[in-house]
């Protein structure tokens, strides 16, 4: 009967210790895989809570908590440093550009000047200073964007008047009816423009919206079946000044980023698109 | 036609000082030009001028126009009669609200038109020039403080400080 007992109560022991481990080891993988992800600079983690104990289970909530603040901050960072370059850029340029543009414009109008070479020199050194001052100028919007003013609003209406300026384009959209997001309307309106105007002069024939809910975040989906953006300019897109169109001035993405990011949310090129679709944006919205 | 007298402008960007006389010479008799702000006020004491161009920042670096305004508040207690026009290469909605609301007679981005810049500041001397008949100032006046009580003559006079029968006469005119 004691042995019995004694092979039992071992059975039982060796049992606990076996899960105890195994838990462990689950818990190491865990590790390991977030740290992978930070070796990536992703600290968006989003790792399930399934098969954890209750505080296991708190401290693994707090990491994805703890990552997406981090993220965001980054996102916030990078911003602000263009737009602090972008100031202090923008204000330099505009400062020397006026003598140019004004001097020429003085001695343009000099009547021994006119119909001479002098004279069509100057004329072209004004166009030129001209097409520097509209391209410096639409830098001038980033560095001073307004106080978004947030309102909860229905999503679907914005996209619909969107939509209905692009008639070339069919939009295919999966959400449900009453789809809102808390943001502010004209600058959701603005950024949905710009990636819609994007994919349109990428060839897009079709754009797919897609709408979730999840984690106290609203998220759309934007793909369309444009060109593809290749991973070498996949990087780049969001930079102030970057730009693949002729005539570009690269302000679009960096002001919408800028946009989403100071309503407290992100906006990213998906590494792997829609399925059917060549290029997916991502806008993610605190709720 | 007459040109306009003199005009002062200060900007520490010497190139826009020599767009600037390109510019005006053929509007005004004279301009003056100054580097620096530092010495503005001893220099309109000696000097008479119908209006001042100020650059709204200084210091390299120092980006935020608060130099520009701090000497826009200066000049506007000691000569408060002269119109001020602010230049900045900011074309910043907060800066410029500041500036109108600190006294500045008009606001011009960098890069500017001439034209418009002429146009501009001629405006704002033509204005601070215009005095207003007295009967059409104290019209006013009465009108507004008639408007204030909701047409409560008494009210009216004793915040005017005349009697209500002074008050009665003038609206009669």
């Amino acid at each position: 009967m004691e042995t019995a007992l004694v092979i039992a109560i071992v059975v039982i022991v060796a049992g606990f210790v076996g899960w105890t481990v195994f838990h462990q080891q689950l818990l190491s993988t865990r590790a390991y895989l977030m740290r992978e992800a930070l070796r990536n600079k992703d600290f968006s983690f989003h790792m399930p809570t399934n098969g954890l104990l209750q505080g296991e289970r708190d401290m693994q909530k707090l990491l994805n908590d703890l990552g997406h603040e981090i993220q965001k901050q980054v996102d916030q960072n990078e911003v602000e440093s263009w737009q602090k370059l972008t100031r202090v850029l923008t204000h330099e340029i505009m400062n020397d550009v006026t003598p140019i543009s004004s001097i020429c414009q003085s001695l343009m109008k000099r009547p021994e000047l006119q119909n001479t070479s002098t004279g069509e020199g100057l004329k072209a050194i004004a166009a030129t200073s001209d097409h520097l001052i509209s391209f410096v100028d639409s830098y001038r919007k980033l560095a001073q964007l307004q106080k978004p003013q947030k309102t909860i609003f229905d999503i679907l209406k914005t996209i619909e008047e969107i939509a209905s300026v692009y008639s070339d384009i069919t939009f295919d959209i999966d959400a449900p009816q009453g789809a809102m997001i808390n943001a502010d309307t004209n600058l959701m309106r603005h950024v949905i423009t710009n990636i819609v105007k994007n994919a349109h002069e990428a060839g897009a024939t079709k754009i797919g919206l897609r709408y979730q809910e999840k984690d106290n975040h609203t998220t759309l989906l934007i793909s369309n079946n444009g060109q593809p953006i290749s991973s070498v300019n996949a990087g780049e897109i969001f930079t102030p000044f970057f730009t693949t169109k002729s005539t570009g001035s690269g302000i679009g993405l960096s002001l919408s980023r800028q946009i989403i990011v100071s309503q407290g949310g992100r906006l990213v090129l998906r590494k792997k698109a829609e399925p059917n679709y060549g290029v997916t944006f991502e806008i993610i919205l605190p709720q | 036609m007459a040109k306009y007298k003199s005009i002062l402008a200060v900007d520490d960007n010497k190139a826009i000082l020599t767009a600037l006389q390109f510019c005006l010479e053929g509007t005004f008799e004279k301009i003056i030009t100054l580097e620096q702000p530092d010495n503005i006020l001893t220099l309109l004491a000696q000097e008479e001028v119908e209006a001042i161009l100020l650059d709204m920042n200084f210091s390299l670096g120092l980006n935020t126009g608060q130099d520009g305004i701090f000497w826009l508040q200066v000049l506007k207690r000691k000569h408060p009669n002269i119109p001020i026009i602010l230049l900045t290469a900011y074309a910043d909605v907060q800066l410029a609200v500041r500036g109108l609301k600190n006294g500045a007679a008009d606001f011009v981005v960098k890069p500017w038109d001439n034209d418009e810049l002429l146009r501009k500041i001629k405006d704002a001397i033509d204005k601070s020039n215009e005095v207003a008949p007295l009967e059409e100032v104290e019209a006013n006046h009465l009108q507004k403080a008639v408007d204030k009580t909701h047409g409560n003559l008494s009210q009216a006079a004793e915040m005017l400080g005349i009697s209500r029968q002074t008050l009665y006469n003038k609206l009669k005119k």
